[in-house]
Order: structure tokens, then sequence, then C-alpha cells
């Protein structure tokens, strides 16, 4: 400290070589002090802090990488998962289209047989009419017939009746 | 079956026994005077009766052949047959017997349902053409129903010819229902 303070007289004093010398004495002094205590200490610091530099770019390398593969991983599993979405769409698209043809097929056939059906009821109940309007005319016409028969027939009909069965009996007997 | 076997064999017995068609054809005649009676259900009340002996059956028939005043042959068989316990086939008989006549004869039976009471020509037609049809003589019975509005039905050997008005009705009808 004095050799400081006295040093600082010296350069307010003017420039001089004793003033340089005290100063390169002054800094040398300083800098082997501060290599001999303050050195091994920023040496160490330095290299721990190295060492942890490292270590942390390491660590850093190794969860880069570990991220790359996992980045990897998920490319994959998003590509599987977009190869199975792209997969269960298109079976799903190919099920819905399916089902809907399907269901076309069988509501057309259903229509079909509902208007077959409904043709043949119309038809089976036309017809059960009919058959009705049939049989009622031929009771009446057969009871008007018999009114008739009951009313006018005479010996001579009856006689006519009698040739008609000779005739009848006579082709049988005809060999 | 059984009975109409025994019937067959009786009826064949009567019909060998002589080869006068009259004397024949009477004893049909007396046999179905007979079976007529045995089939009366009063007499076939009395006569199923367990109670009466086989002697007063044939006692009680020969007496009924004696009021019928049948001739002796058909007075025999009655008593034969009631002898056999056969009493109740006496009608059976009667019916082969009258059957195996018409065959030995060349004779035939026919049933002429007429719808109104036929006069003598009409019958007659008809008749003519049953045996043309049949090649034998024709035995008819006649009836007559009103329900066949008019013509006639003949059955004649298991086969009816139907020449009726009823049936002719019926036929339009049937064609008219389609």
């Amino acid at each position: 400290m004095g050799l400081c303070a006295e040093g600082a007289e010296a350069a307010n004093r003017g420039g001089s070589w004793t003033a340089l010398l005290f100063y390169v004495i002054n800094f040398a002094l300083f800098a082997w002090l501060l290599a001999k205590y303050a050195g091994p200490m920023a040496r160490k610091y330095f290299s721990d802090r190295a060492t942890a530099i490292r270590e942390t770019i390491a660590r850093a390398d190794t969860a880069f990488k570990e991220a790359e593969i996992a980045a990897q991983h998920a490319a994959q599993r998003l590509a599987a998962l977009e190869a199975d979405k792209a997969r269960f769409q298109a079976d799903f698209e190919s099920e819905t289209a399916y089902a809907m043809n399907r269901m076309a097929e069988l509501a057309r056939e259903a229509a079909v047989r509902i208007k077959r059906d409904g043709q043949l009821s119309a038809g089976a109940l036309s017809e059960a009419a009919k058959r009705r309007v049939r049989a009622r005319l031929a009771e009446a016409a057969t009871n008007l017939a018999r009114d008739l028969i009951a009313r006018d027939f005479k010996a001579s009909d009856q006689a006519r009746l009698l040739r008609n069965f000779e005739s009848l009996i006579d082709r049988e007997a005809r060999p | 079956m059984r009975g109409s076997r025994v019937a067959r064999r009786y009826a064949r017995a009567m019909i060998g026994l002589s080869e006068d068609h009259a004397q024949l054809e009477a004893w049909a005649v007396e046999l179905e005077r007979l079976a007529r009676a045995v089939e009366m259900p009063e007499f076939q009340m009395r006569l199923a009766s367990p109670e009466l002996s086989l002697a007063t059956r044939v006692e009680v028939l020969s007496r009924i052949a004696e009021r019928l005043e049948l001739s002796y042959p058909i007075r025999s068989l009655t008593t034969v047959v009631a002898r056999h316990g056969r009493i109740f086939d006496l009608p059976a008989v009667a019916e082969s017997y009258r059957d195996q006549l018409d065959i030995l004869f060349g004779r035939t039976r026919a049933t002429l349902t007429f719808a109104r009471e036929p006069g003598p020509d009409d019958t007659q037609a008809v008749i003519a053409g049953l045996e043309r049809l049949a090649r034998k003589t024709i035995i008819p019975t006649i009836k007559v129903d009103q329900a066949l509005l008019g013509g006639v039905v003949a059955e004649l050997e298991g086969k009816i010819y139907d020449g009726s008005l009823a049936t002719r009705l019926s036929e339009a009808e049937h064609r008219l229902l389609g």
C-alpha cells in the first residue's frame, strides 16, 4: 500500500522511469499475489464451471438425442395413427356404403313385397267379391229357374226330357 | 261278410232245388215276404230275447211261415235256417237268392226315379233303353221324387244315369260360379 502511495505521488509529479518501474513492480506484485491466491480458485472455478458446462452440454445432447428419438417415435406413432385412421376411415366408409346399399336393397325389396302383397290382397278381395256376386247371381238365377219350372212345367216338357234321357242311354249303349 | 257267405250258400241251395223258372220266381216272392216279416222290429225284438229257447224260435218261425202260406220248400228252408240260429240272416238269404236268380235269368234291377208319375209308355221306353244298355232284362223299381223338377234318374248296376232338371240346374249354377 505504501508503494502504491509512493507510486501515486510519483505519478502526480510527472512521468519517470522510477514511476514506470514502480508501476511494473506494483503490477507484477499484484499479478503474483493474484496468481498466488486467486489463481487456483479461479482455475478451480473455471474448471468446475467448464466441467459443469460440459456435463450440461452432454446432458443437453443426451436429452436432445432422446428428444429426437422420442420425436421420431412420436412421428412414427403419428404416421401409424394416420395410417390407422386412414384405414379405419376407409373401413368405416366401406362399411357405411355397404350398410347403406344393404338398407337400400332391403327397402327396395320391402317396397316390392309390400306392393306385391297389396296387389295380391287387392286381387284376392276383388276375386272374392266377384265370387260372391257370381254366387248370388247364380243362386238367384237358379231359384228363378226353379220357380219358372215349377210354375210352367208341362207334360210335354217331361216327355222331351225323357226322350233326351233315352238318347243319353242310347249313346251310352253304343260300343 | 260271414253272414253274406252263409246267405249265398242257402240261396244257392234253394236255386239248386228246381229248374222250373216259375217255381224259382214264386220262391223269390215268398222269400221276400218272409224277409219283410223277419225285418219287422217287433218280431226282431221278441226273437232276440235270450229267454227264448232254440226250439221255441223254430216253432215261432214255422208258425209265421204257415201264416204267410209259404210253400213247403220255403218252410223247410225256414226251419233249417232257424235251427242253425240264422233267423236274422233270412233277409240276406232273400236278397242273395234274388241276385242269383237275376244272374241265372240274365236280368238286372234298376231304380227309376221320375219327377212326375210316369205313364206306361214313358216307363217302358226308359226300361227299353236301359235293357239295350245292360243287354239284360230290367226289373224296374219305380219311384217319384218331385225334387228332381223334371226328367228321370236311373240307377243301374251301381251307376247313376241322371236326366233330371234338378241336376242340370245344379250344373248350370256351378258353371255360373265358374
